[in-house]
């Protein structure tokens, strides 16, 4: 792009008096031009249509032959320039695509153009869809005074360009891509495609979403991937081979994936659901889980208000005062996971019942401490439970429930 | 996530100080009462612990305060960090209730819409009604665990699930904690 610069910036200069000319005289100088410029060129052959009235049909080779030259970097030459007589007529319209060319979409086409590099760069503007929504009811203004044909021309580049926008404005820039791809098979395959695009894009200047779809449609018939602009707000996101690519199907699909991903978690934490595929049955296993953990806490805070008169569960603060605090933390939690090492948690818990007897004589509730066998066996028997499944641990408890929940009621009435 | 026994061991920590500041002041409770501050001082310790990040805790401490006679005993609970963490929950709360409006608006809308949909779609073909049959399956699903899960009637379906996977951690973390305190204190009472 840099190279092309000094040449642009030179037949720039050249005609500059050219804003007399009719179209008609701007297109035999333009045909004389390129032949003059573009001789060795992949593309000469498309630019070589000197029939009148193909004007526009030429027009239209030379932007889209235009647009693939900056698309393809390896092709050396970026020698591809407007020609004069359509120069200043597009001069107007480079200036306005001027400030909103910046990046864009075909990102990697060009870098953000400045003044002159932006009258250069006419002819791949017209790939470069993004353009902010000013430029194009400005263009269109502008580019309508020259001429008819012109301005259909420009009228229908134009409208392509405001495709761009509202292409930009969706958060997917697949028909970018769809565009670039097909600009590039057209530069590759030659004059038919052109040809053929140029007759669709004819027939389809009436509606932007129309094209939007028609493009997506060529995306997925060319099989072209749709990846998303480096934009920082925007989710990045890739169209699989053969699905929709507008913006709504694809952002359903990122929420989608998104669930089912954290349904996989809740799969995980919830026991037994393994073997349940579906998202009713999963929630439903989740929703019988939660009540289950919901109806044991308040069974378990009932049981607690019933075993402790007094509110004082003062075994932490025993335990704290007997042993290193953190150690006995931990040992409480060991002692409450039962996951861990079982024969650890059990010689912990082992050992701090021998201390407790002390303290507890003094209390009002109990006598005798039981020995220590029973003491190990009802440990045993709860660690035990605790290790297999929260499942195989409720059923014990829902007896409880049913009879605790009973006297609940009960007492409440 | 973090890892259970860290989080049982916070929970833990701010039960039992939330306990001792609730005993502190009163001497006798009948069973209710007691059942009822433990549960509370539990579902505040570990709403607490999760200060206010996810949208359930805040619910639940939203609950709390709601009361007038909870109140008291709530911000005793929680004690001195108590008045940020009221004004953090009352922040979200105030967003809650505006979006509450619109989101039962939202609701309404919807519900006409699927009842019309049904009464119209007569012959439709077997795939497209077992879908909307699977659909509606899945939303009464939803609809349920947004009651049980605290403050998540007015979320979307994604951080629905991301608050119950939290909300579970937390269940099982609770649950576990109480089990064993309660079997280690009947064994003590009972020996």
């Amino acid at each position: 792009m840099n190279r092309a610069l000094p040449e642009m910036s030179h037949c720039l200069n050249g005609p500059g008096k050219c804003t007399d000319m009719t179209v008609l005289e701007r297109q035999r100088a333009r045909v004389r031009w390129q032949q003059s410029y573009l001789g060795g060129s992949d593309f000469g052959g498309v630019f070589l249509e000197t029939s009148q009235a193909d004007q526009v049909g030429n027009f239209q080779d030379l932007v889209v032959g235009g647009s693939s030259c900056s698309v393809l970097d390896d092709v050396g030459t970026h020698s591809v320039k407007p020609d004069p007589g359509l120069e200043n007529g597009w001069l107007e319209l480079g200036r306005l695509e001027l400030p909103n060319m910046g990046f864009g979409s075909g990102g990697s086409m060009n870098g953000s153009p400045t003044g002159l590099e932006m009258n250069s760069s006419i002819s791949k503007t017209s790939s470069c869809p993004p353009t902010e929504a000013q430029s194009a009811p400005e263009a269109k203004d502008k580019v309508s005074v020259p001429a008819e044909k012109m301005s259909s021309a420009a009228g229908r580049d134009s409208s392509k360009k405001r495709k761009a926008d509202k292409m930009q404005n969706t958060k997917v820039f697949a028909e970018d891509d769809a565009k670039y791809k097909r600009s590039k098979a057209c530069a590759e395959e030659g004059e038919s495609k052109i040809t053929t695009e140029q007759a669709r894009i004819k027939n389809n200047t009436s509606t932007p979403t129309t094209n939007n779809r028609e493009t997506s449609a060529d995306s997925s018939k060319e099989n072209s991937k749709a990846s998303e602009v480096q934009k920082p707000d925007y989710i990045h996101v890739r169209a699989r081979r053969g699905q929709a690519t507008d913006s709504h199907s694809l952002a359903e699909r990122v929420r989608r994936e998104k669930i089912s991903e954290r349904m996989k978690y809740l799969q995980d934490l919830v026991p037994g659901c393994n073997k349940i595929t579906g998202k009713a049955g999963m929630l439903d296993e989740i929703i019988n889980y939660v009540q289950s953990l919901q109806r044991q806490v308040e069974f378990l805070s009932m049981k607690l208000a019933a075993v402790n008169p007094r509110l004082d569960f003062n075994i932490d603060d025993l335990f704290a005062k007997e042993f290193n605090p953190v150690q006995q933390v931990a040992a409480c939690c060991g002692f409450e996971m039962g996951l861990n090492s079982p024969d650890m948690a059990l010689r912990r818990t082992l050992s701090t019942p021998v201390s407790l007897p002390e303290p507890y004589l003094d209390a009002s509730c109990f006598t005798q401490l039981q020995p220590p066998p029973t003491w190990d066996a009802d440990l045993q028997n709860l660690l035990n439970l605790e290790f297999h499944q929260e499942r195989s641990i409720s059923f014990p408890y829902q007896p409880f429930t049913g009879s605790i929940e009973a006297s609940n009621l009960k007492m409440e009435i | 996530m973090r890892s259970p026994s860290s989080l049982k061991q916070e929970f833990l920590k701010r039960w039992m100080r939330g306990l001792q500041r609730c005993t502190s002041s009163k001497k006798d409770m009948n069973v209710l009462e007691r059942k009822k501050v433990i549960k509370l001082s539990a579902d505040l310790a570990i709403a607490s612990a999760r200060n206010g990040t996810t949208s359930w805790s805040r619910a639940l401490i939203a609950n709390a305060s709601r009361d007038n006679d909870n109140r008291i005993l709530a911000e005793r609970i929680l004690g001195p960090e108590s008045d940020i963490l009221i004004k953090r929950v009352s922040t979200s709360v105030g967003t809650v209730s505006c979006n509450r409006k619109i989101r039962s608006k939202k609701i309404l809308k919807r519900s006409c819409n699927s009842v019309r949909r049904v009464r119209k779609g007569t012959h439709l073909p077997q795939k497209v009604l077992a879908k909307s049959i699977a659909k509606r399956l899945v939303q009464k699903r939803t609809q349920i665990l947004k009651r049980l899960v605290p403050g998540g009637e007015f979320m979307d379906e994604l951080s629905l699930i991301e608050e119950t996977l939290d909300y579970i951690a937390y269940l099982r973390a609770q649950v576990d904690v109480m089990r064993c305190i309660a079997s280690a204190t009947e064994l003590i009472n009972h020996d």
